[in-house]
């Protein structure tokens, strides 16, 4: 069974989602809220402040990598920047470039013996900002799925704008 | 053995037959009677759609036999020796008995946007929509399709589905990717490309005698 913690991992930092830093050139950084990660930024990239954060893909490190491909959170990885994975609350690596393009763009395969283990099923998470504006200000608040909503929930909206579903 | 009723098989006319069914080696055809099982296949009034068989033979009854068959999905040309170890039998023999002349299937599964981009590929090389375009026999298409795959950049990748409407909507992830990626090759890993084979007549296929499996059914 090829998991995700054996694709090609880069390095990262991890930074406070709350205090952006400078971009150093070679590595990715983990943006977290508290424990949790809710951005990825691509090494050598800054951070618009005025757009919402890249959404990412949190997944256990140890999940399969074709029960990954055919979860809902791949399905909509289409803006995703990074797979970050996760080993409890830990950060352990981040899944992106190239490596993950390959993954997504051949997909996952119908293998006919699909027996597992029993135990808990790991569910990777799709985390995306809210992208709704009133008065140039962006909600920017942080949400996890496991596939797309619909219809969109409410927005958890942590800046206090107006009420609002989250915009994906 | 799954999936649903858009993977019944399709037979278009006496010159091909496209079956992206899933079905495992141990499933397949008998050498006299043969069938295979397409799950969801045939609609029914009480359960929405159910099961059905498509007989392999059927195609002699009513005409010609089909020149090609592709089952480009799944482990079509693998053969289960573990349950009928004195007999070498599967998708592949089971449709060359019935009178196919070719039949290109899968060693190993495949995500479905290689297994698509493949199969459009090969159909594309055998029978161009340009008629000035020269026609390739099923070996060189597969041969030349299988390069094709290894080879496609991100940026070939977006230009293909370009003027394609189910990809555009199938592979609208892959795609999003493909555009962030432009040169990259997205298809070079051989478990992505190489698993198609062909199986019988690579060469420009003679067309097929009415009647042909139907004579060797009874032989």
């Amino acid at each position: 069974m090829t998991t995700l913690r054996d694709q090609r991992l880069s390095d990262f930092v991890l930074a406070d989602a709350s205090d952006l830093p400078v971009v150093p050139p070679d590595r990715w950084i983990v943006l977290v809220d508290g424990n949790r990660p809710v951005s990825a930024i691509a090494p050598a990239t800054r951070l618009d402040p005025a757009a919402p954060a890249p959404a990412i893909i949190v997944a256990p490190a140890d999940l399969d990598l074709n029960d990954a491909l055919a979860s809902g959170a791949f399905a909509e990885a289409a803006d995703v920047s990074a797979v970050v994975l996760v080993d409890g609350e830990a950060v352990v690596g981040v899944w992106g470039g190239p490596g993950l393009a390959n993954a997504v763009t051949q997909g996952p395969t119908r293998d006919i013996f699909e027996s597992v283990l029993p135990g808990a099923p790991a569910i990777p998470l799709i985390v995306r900002s809210c992208r709704f504006t009133e008065g140039g200000t962006i909600c920017a608040t942080p949400s996890s799925f496991t596939s797309k909503p619909f219809p969109m929930p409410a927005c958890p909206n942590a800046r206090q704008l107006s009420a609002h579903d989250f915009h994906w | 053995m799954a999936d649903t009723r858009r993977h019944r098989a399709t037979r278009r006319d006496n010159l091909s037959c496209s079956m992206p069914c899933k079905a495992t080696p141990g499933d397949v055809p008998r050498r006299s009677g043969g069938a295979l099982l397409i799950s969801g296949s045939r609609q029914s009034t009480q359960n929405g759609f159910e099961d059905s068989l498509l007989d392999l033979s059927v195609s002699t009854d009513t005409g010609p036999a089909p020149r090609l068959v592709l089952a480009p999905a799944c482990q079509s040309a693998t053969v289960d020796v573990r349950r009928l170890p004195d007999e070498f039998v599967g998708l592949p023999t089971g449709f060359l008995v019935s009178g196919v002349a070719t039949f290109v299937g899968t060693l190993w599964p495949t995500g479905d946007v290689p297994a698509a981009l493949m199969t459009m590929r090969i159909i594309e090389l055998m029978f161009p929509r340009d008629p000035s375009a020269k026609a390739l026999p099923p070996a060189r298409a597969l041969q030349q399709a299988r390069a094709w795959l290894r080879d496609l950049t991100g940026a070939e990748f977006t230009q293909f589905a370009a003027d394609n409407q189910a990809l555009q909507e199938g592979a609208r992830t892959q795609l999003a990717f493909a555009a962030r990626y432009p040169s990259v090759r997205l298809h070079a890993a051989p478990p992505a490309w190489a698993p198609r084979v062909l199986i019988g007549m690579g060469g420009p296929p003679a067309r097929s005698v009415a009647g042909r499996g139907k004579e060797r059914r009874s032989e």
